[in-house]
């Protein structure tokens, strides 16, 4: 193999590592934590508009 | 699914948030890093990109264009400071739009960020195999490295930096953005550049007109779209506010020290490249500076200047990673997007699936032109990455005006203020046309394909999207409610 190869593998392998790690990773917060308290969504400071009626129907069929 | 509130805490994790808060943005950065984020993605327009100007208006076509444009940007800067110290929220215009025009315009700038950025990082994770194979050959080896296994570590590599923290990424940023920035001083002083008797040789432009402005004014109008890669990418400092210890400090000082090291590095590149490559060849070359330093026979500077151009390269994907990440974030934590990519990591503190997603939109537009065999795709790519920055501009003059009205001087506290309005904000307008018209002359059908992208979008949010909006709760700034919000 020559030099050049050698490096390409290395950087293969290491890319693998770290795409791994970043999956486990994500996949580990998600089982272990709450997924309400991971969204750092904004809280409502105001009364919220009424959903309309396509959104009310989409949010149930989700749910 | 599991409720970390009432787990008790996992050894070797003891740092990770698992009480009931939620984990938010964590606020460590200086005005330091700020300005290691809007230097590190803009340098490496200094080491590549900017010479095309020269080839649509001459040697001083690029000049002027390095100003002009310079104006426009710093006209940018200074308006970004005000609004951003009085609204410091990730996702930086996206965030700004939301409070000043509404959920529509505020989808779409959140899009031109997030692809704005992905596409410069593909760009710059593109050209490193080829500087990895410069920089083999100048170590005596005849080998080609395959850009697909670089490009894709060097993607990883800096997403999985940007997933562990922001303040080890930029402070990163800060030293290679510092190397490329002192490499540039470097060959100016080892050409010796202030010595009219030295190494330069600028007599070629002394004379007759057609020397630096061989295509006249026109040329130097079209000279313009390439004159943004000076400093396209320094209006990404609005992205860290919200990780700022204090934004209202940090964000005006950083991004204006950065414009102001961007408009030396610029006119130092200018000049030094002026006086040492022929304006024919400096049109079309790839690495600029790194030939200039060629061209000086010293071996030291040629090294120099190629790691000079690599640390600009890697500081830009990495900066660039950061921006994309901040506005996906902030469109997702107020479902703009799905609300899963609005999570912040419990342990580190970054917006972790934004980032995470925009792992494989990144690797596929870096490798896509090779994949393919088309390396015109690249310039595409690059062309869609600054058109979306120009439709934000064009959109930041208007949103100034706007945000002065809605808050007047003197009803809320800001950390800076912006002289002379409105006419750094109607200066903005005039040049954004302006580049929008340049644009246009050479990517005219890339201009209309762009647009016709963004309207599909649009309708796309319109349609399928805007249900989800918390309408009440999109105005999340710390500023008085203005009449008939």
């Amino acid at each position: 193999m020559t030099i050049a190869g050698g490096l390409e593998l290395v950087a293969w392998i290491l890319s693998a590592i770290i795409a791994g790690w970043l999956v486990f990773d994500v996949v580990r917060v998600a089982r272990t934590h709450d997924e309400h308290l991971l969204i750092n969504a904004a809280e409502l400071i105001d009364t919220p508009a009424e959903p309309r009626a396509g959104a009310r129907d989409a949010e149930g069929g989700r749910a | 699914m599991s409720t970390a509130a009432s787990d008790p805490p996992t050894p070797g994790v003891i740092d990770e948030v698992t009480t009931a808060e939620r984990p938010a943005l964590r606020k460590v950065l200086s005005p330091m890093h700020i300005w290691a984020l809007g230097v590190g993605i803009v340098l490496v327009g200094e080491f590549m990109g900017w010479n095309f100007a020269v080839e649509k208006g001459g040697m001083y076509g690029a000049l002027i264009a390095a100003w002009v444009v310079g104006l426009l940007y710093t006209s940018i800067v200074m308006i970004n400071s005000e609004i951003t110290s009085a609204i410091p929220a990730a996702g930086g215009q996206y965030a700004q739009a939301k409070h000043t025009v509404g959920p529509l315009m505020a989808f779409n700038v959140g899009l031109y960020l997030t692809l704005a950025y992905t596409m410069l990082e593909a760009a710059n994770a593109n050209v490193l195999s080829y500087l990895l194979t410069t920089l083999a050959n100048l170590m005596g080896s005849t080998e080609e490295l395959s850009p697909y296994p670089f490009a894709t570590l060097a993607i990883l590599a800096l997403a999985w930096l940007n997933y562990r923290g922001v303040f080890a990424t930029l402070s990163l940023n800060f030293v290679i953005t510092g190397f490329a920035f002192l490499t540039i001083l470097i060959l100016f002083v080892g050409t010796g550049a202030w010595n009219p008797a030295g190494e330069l040789q600028l007599a070629g432009l002394v004379g007759r007109l057609e020397n630096g402005l061989p295509y006249g004014w026109l040329g130097v109008i079209a000279a313009f779209q390439f004159g943004m890669w000076y400093y396209l990418g320094i209006e990404g400092t609005a992205q860290a506010a919200e990780e700022c210890r204090s934004a209202p400090r940090s964000v005006p000082i950083g991004s204006m020290a950065g414009m102001m090291t961007l408009i030396i590095a610029a006119t130092l590149t200018w000049y030094i490249c002026a006086g040492l490559l022929p304006w024919q060849y400096l049109g079309t070359a790839i690495t600029p500076l790194f030939d200039a330093a060629r061209v000086t026979g010293s071996g030291a500077l040629v090294v120099l200047l190629l790691l000079g151009t690599l640390c600009a390269t890697l500081a830009s994907a990495n900066g660039c990673i950061n921006d994309a990440s901040r506005a996906w974030f902030s469109m997702g934590r107020d479902r703009y997007l799905p609300e899963w990519f609005g999570a912040v990591h419990p342990r580190y503190h970054t917006p972790f699936r934004a980032i995470v997603f925009l792992v494989p939109v990144a690797i596929a537009f870096a490798l896509l032109p090779v994949l393919l065999n088309q390396p015109t795709l690249l310039a595409t790519v690059i062309t869609f990455s600054i058109l979306s920055g120009l439709l934000m501009y064009s959109f930041m003059g208007p949103n100034f005006i706007r945000f002065r009205k809605l808050w007047p001087i003197g009803s809320i506290t800001r950390g800076y203020v912006l002289p002379f309005h409105p006419a750094p904000a109607i200066a903005l307008i005039g040049l954004s046309g302006t580049v929008f018209f340049a644009t246009f002359l050479g990517y005219g059908t890339s201009l209309l394909s762009m647009l016709a992208f963004y309207f599909l979008a649009s309708v796309w949010f319109v349609l399928r999207r805007y249900k989800y909006v918390r309408r009440g709760a999109q105005f999340t700034a710390d500023l008085p409610r203005p009449r008939g919000y």
